[in-house]
């Protein structure tokens, strides 16, 4: 546990708490109220992002703390959207999901400043990785759903509504984590001489892309109607982003080319 | 008639199916090999039984393409088949497998050069840097060799900055240019690019270069193009066009 007496601390513990209260305010029906408690959170997690740039002098998007940090921010933005393309979708899960990105942030990931080295000093280094949080937070998104579907007993007239958004949800995450592999291959190739350096975490992140690509093609094939199975399957991508995020990069069984971020 | 459509819809399943274990087996195999490292998942996945699996992939891409008239009705997925395809291939003509390497061509794929100040290289070496994987066809002088360190952090550690190679290029003995090679700003001679890799870290008397032939890599660019472009069709444009997602 490590507590952030820190100006871009003291944002993060703002915007949880604003997240939380928006989650409770959503929850109990107060909609307004709620959205103005989210916009709130994110902005007090938007100057944490910018304390903690203006501290470490580049994009906060290296170590594992300012990963959650950031995708703890871009959830608002995330949910906005959502909510401005998608009909029936729910957003009451979405102050939740950032503040159980925040928590880590706040109160169990080192904040210790890291030097950008030589092979991080490039411009993609911002595009790769934020692609990357931003297509998570869709799949994360769609992953909650799948577990209220999985949950749901069989039949129910609301299943078949909550399965076309976990579709909608990863169809629009999907094309962020194909740019995520494809700025990253791109990059490899500058930085490292190769677009594919069979790096563990690159191979977990193709298994996830694959996993992702299997769900469009099962539910195709059957037109929507294993709900039970998609829904596993939306999941499985949930704990493949979990282990490509974090296993990945903590286990020294996965040593490699991307280990700079811890 | 019946008779043969009914025998396209049951090629048209066993397709569907074979593509989908393609697609499992494949995640499988990427899970296992995230635990090999990436030494032995290299090999493994250049060994003849996978560069038979790759080309097989190709040809499932093309045959689903082929019978599933939706598919290239729809730009994003046409694009997305086929910016697959195109790195597919594009990886098996830059390896240096038996299989995807043409028979004419006889130049290295890739290898190391590690030179002194002032020597002249043109022997590549393996990963070991010691067997010999190459000769280049053009010579490299190394003129001098930069070290950056960050100022002193707060555990008093420096961590590297930035670190350079200054090469002359050599074309049967003589100069034709003198250029810096430094991390993410390799050099780029007669199709093959130049990287830094690495170096002395005890004296600096050494820097270690990384050289790979563009081979393939024309191929894999225009299919990340076209992969990216499509899936963004597919997955962005297509929703709002039909409006199932829709902007309000």
């Amino acid at each position: 546990m490590e507590l952030k007496i820190t100006l871009t601390g003291w944002f993060i513990y703002a915007a949880l708490l604003l997240y939380l209260a928006a989650w409770v305010a959503l929850l109990s029906g107060f909609k307004k109220t709620g959205r103005v408690l989210f916009s709130a959170g994110f902005f007090a997690a938007l100057v944490a992002v910018a304390c903690r740039g203006y501290a470490v002098s580049h994009f906060p998007m290296q170590s594992i703390f300012e990963v959650f940090l950031f995708m703890g921010m871009l959830v608002y933005p995330v949910s906005l959207l959502c909510r401005r393309t998608m009909l029936n979708t729910s957003e009451t899960i979405d102050p939740l999901l950032g503040a159980l990105l925040l928590i880590p942030a706040g109160f169990v990931f080192s904040a210790t400043p890291q030097k950008l080295p030589p092979a991080l000093q490039h411009w993609l280094f911002g595009p790769h990785v934020a692609v990357y949080l931003a297509g998570y937070l869709f799949m994360f998104k769609a992953g909650a759903v799948a577990i209220k579907l999985l949950i749901l007993p069989g039949g129910n007239p609301d299943s078949t509504q909550r399965n076309q958004e976990v579709w909608n949800l990863l169809r629009l995450g999907f094309p962020l984590l194909t740019l995520g592999l494809i700025l990253g291959a791109w990059w490899g190739k500058i930085a490292w001489g190769n677009y594919w350096n069979w790096d563990p975490k690159e191979m977990w992140a193709l298994a996830m892309w694959l996993v992702y690509a299997g769900y469009f093609h099962v539910y195709t094939a059957t037109r929507g109607k294993l709900i039970r199975l998609n829904s596993a399957i939306a999941l499985l991508g949930c704990l493949i982003i979990l282990c490509t995020l974090l296993w990945a990069n903590f286990s020294r069984l996965f040593a490699g080319l991307h280990t700079y971020a811890y | 008639m019946i008779k043969l459509s009914l025998a396209v819809k049951k090629i048209e399943l066993i397709i569907a199916w074979l593509f989908l274990t393609a697609i499992i087996t494949l995640a499988a195999l990427s899970v296992y090999a995230a635990f090999l490292g990436a030494e032995h998942t290299r090999i493994l996945f250049s060994s003849p039984a996978l560069q038979i699996f790759w080309l097989a992939l190709i040809a499932l891409l093309f045959i689903r393409l082929a019978l599933f008239q939706p598919l290239r009705k729809e730009p994003g997925m046409l694009c997305m088949y086929l910016g697959v395809a195109l790195i597919l291939a594009g990886g098996l003509r830059g390896t240096e497998s038996s299989l995807g390497r043409w028979p004419k061509l006889q130049s290295p794929s890739s290898g190391y050069l590690t030179l002194f100040a002032g020597n002249v290289q043109t022997t590549l070496t393996s990963g070991d840097m010691e067997t010999v994987s190459g000769e280049l066809p053009f010579g490299l002088r190394l003129e001098s060799f930069r070290i950056e360190y960050y100022p002193d952090d707060d555990n008093g550690q420096t961590p590297t900055r930035s670190f350079a190679s200054e090469v002359t290029i050599l074309e049967n003995g003589a100069a034709v240019a003198t250029k810096t090679i430094r991390v993410n700003y390799p050099l780029y001679y007669k199709n093959y690019h130049i990287y830094q890799h690495s170096y002395d870290t005890r004296d600096h008397r050494y820097t270690v270069l990384y050289v790979k032939s563009a081979r393939g890599l024309q191929l894999v660019y225009a299919g990340f193009i076209l992969l990216g472009l499509g899936v963004m069709w597919w997955g962005w444009a297509e929703p709002l066009k039909t409006e199932k997602v829709r902007w309000n």
